[in-house]
């Protein structure tokens, strides 16, 4: 048998291994599993959700869900698989639920100011803040705008494949739709991505 | 190929691979210009996924997971209190012992009080010393009698809290696998109770201390107050807690607001900086049916329940369940004691 057929093996089996010590609630195996994915997780959940607070909070729901589920877990799709499609609805609720509270919720929040005023609160908003600036230049600024800008189903195929590199097929699995819509809607998404970025380049 | 073709190329299979790609963009800069955008563009989305995650995501992932989930992982992380719980229960049992020694017999010294002394004298910093921290919870937790309780008790409570929780952790990660196997079978509550109680957590609001004006070194605390238990009935508890106070540095506090997250009810009390939100920052307070208290910071990071609150709860009863939010007070009042 081929190394590469021979260490595929050695993955699903460990894989399995790993399934059936998360399903006999092995706390270990579950800490295992969130050191594995929780930067993965939370970075998709950054980049889907635009603000950094939310995608905190994002990231933990994700794997209570996870942990919630384990137990009726088919190893059907691959652990990441499904970690990851459970992500991508927890994320689209929460999009949904943000919107819902931008528009009927205004009434700011209150702090105090160095000189003791009242001061509203200050709440991570959309645009670019030190944590980005952190990350890069302009570009990274107008990558950051364009995803953004971008309809949460482009953004959510450019951020599976070309931000975190997932095959095709994964992609597919993970929205659940066919392959071949996978490949029109990065098309159609990177054309948007690339328009929303014109007028970035000198 | 046309210029069409290879800006299609490029959005739906990300490059312009191929010859015919290749020949194209040997004659047409334009487009070659725009392969070169691409290929940034890719370099940075790319870069956007390997970046790290924030410190603390794992940690509050994990307490979240056990806090919430009703599972064995919370119980599994309690019955592994049961260990320092049982200590505190052995601790307890020799303090009552040497309690009504002094009673009988009333020592000039108090060694425990007079060994942390000598030792933050000496610059040491005082021993974690578990038999006197499980001698003064015990009684609320494993003694559910009244007693007459006499024991010695560090005054950095805080400090000591901290040293609790990092043995809890210590001792629950050590034991959580251990404890796994056998969680799955038990779903004993008291035993939750217990754990809980004999926490840094679940402790001080059953012990209600009233600091009489102290003298340099020593201060005695007059502790006569029911302590709440978790099951919502109070146990009496009479006692004498004899305590330190820090050398003679001066502690700061500032003057923080504590305000029902709907705004119904609010509460000025001084807190002790390490133990306070920093300005501009609003922490949350949970205040559970059974008197616990939880603090989390602006990023949902559990912080250690400042002493000041413990003793609000337990001694006014003047915090009703519920969430509150945390911040430094309006005023301009951050003061030195």
């Amino acid at each position: 048998m081929p190394w590469w057929v021979v260490g595929r093996a050695a993955t699903l089996e460990g894989e399995a291994l790993a399934v059936e010590r998360l399903k006999a609630r092995d706390e270990a195996a579950f800490e295992e599993l969130v050191g594995r994915h929780e930067r993965e997780v939370f970075q998709l959940a950054r980049r889907l959700l635009g603000d950094h607070e939310e995608a905190l909070d994002a990231t933990q729901e994700v794997f209570l869900r996870v942990f919630r589920g384990l137990p009726s877990f088919r190893g059907q799709a691959t652990l990441r698989t499904w970690i990851w499609g459970i992500a991508l609805n927890v994320c689209r609720t929460r999009l949904g639920s943000a919107q819902r509270r931008l528009q009927h919720h205004r009434t700011p929040l209150l702090t105090v100011d160095r000189e003791g005023d009242e001061c509203p609160l200050p709440l991570p908003d959309a645009s670019p803040g030190p944590e980005q600036a952190t990350y890069g230049g302009e570009l990274r600024r107008a990558l950051e705008r364009a995803l953004a800008a971008l309809s949460p189903e482009h953004r959510e195929v450019v951020v599976l494949r070309d931000v975190h590199g997932l095959e095709y097929e994964e992609i597919a699995a993970v929205l659940g739709c066919a392959l071949g819509t996978v490949k029109s809607r990065l098309g159609r998404a990177r054309a948007a991505l690339r328009q929303a970025l014109e007028g970035v380049w000198p | 190929m046309t210029c069409e073709e290879l800006r299609a190329l490029l959005e739906f299979e990300g490059a312009a691979t191929g010859d015919a790609a290749r020949e194209h963009l040997r004659t047409c800069q334009a487009c070659a210009t725009e392969v070169q955008r691409w290929q940034a563009v890719q370099a940075e989305l790319h870069d956007m996924g390997q970046e790290p995650a924030p410190p603390f995501l794992h940690s509050r992932i994990m307490a979240h997971v056990r806090a919430e989930a009703p599972t064995p992982y919370a119980r599994a992380g309690l019955r592994s209190w049961r260990a320092p719980a049982l200590a505190a229960f052995g601790a307890a049992v020799v303090v009552l012992g040497l309690g009504l020694f002094r009673a009988i017999s009333p020592p000039a010294t108090t060694p425990a009080g007079e060994r942390v002394r000598i030792a933050e004298k000496q610059g040491v910093p005082a021993p974690a010393d578990p038999p006197d921290r499980g001698g003064a919870r015990a009684p609320a937790a494993a003694v559910p009698a009244p007693a007459s309780v006499s024991a010695t008790r560090s005054e950095k409570i805080d400090d000591e809290q901290q040293v609790d929780r990092r043995t809890v952790s210590a001792a629950e990660d050590d034991l959580a696998f251990a404890a796994k196997t056998e969680a799955g079978r038990t779903q004993s509550h008291p035993s939750e109770t217990e754990a809980r109680q004999s926490s840094g957590d679940g402790v001080a609001p059953s012990v209600v201390a009233q600091a009489a004006p102290a003298k340099e070194g020593v201060s005695q605390l007059e502790v006569a107050a029911p302590a709440v238990a978790r099951t919502g009935s109070e146990v009496p508890m009479v006692g004498t807690l004899q305590t330190m106070e820090r050398k003679k540095e001066a502690v700061r506090v500032v003057r923080c607001r504590l305000q029902l997250e709907d705004g119904a009810e609010e509460l000025d009390l001084d807190l002790q900086v390490a133990q306070a939100p920093p300005p501009h920052e609003v922490w949350s307070v949970m205040v559970a049916p059974d008197g616990r208290l939880e603090v989390l910071d602006a990023r949902g990071r559990t912080q250690p329940v400042p002493v000041e609150l413990q003793q609000r709860l337990s001694r006014q009863q003047q915090l009703r369940l519920g969430r509150y939010r945390l911040s430094q007070a309006p005023a301009r009042s951050a003061s030195t004691q």
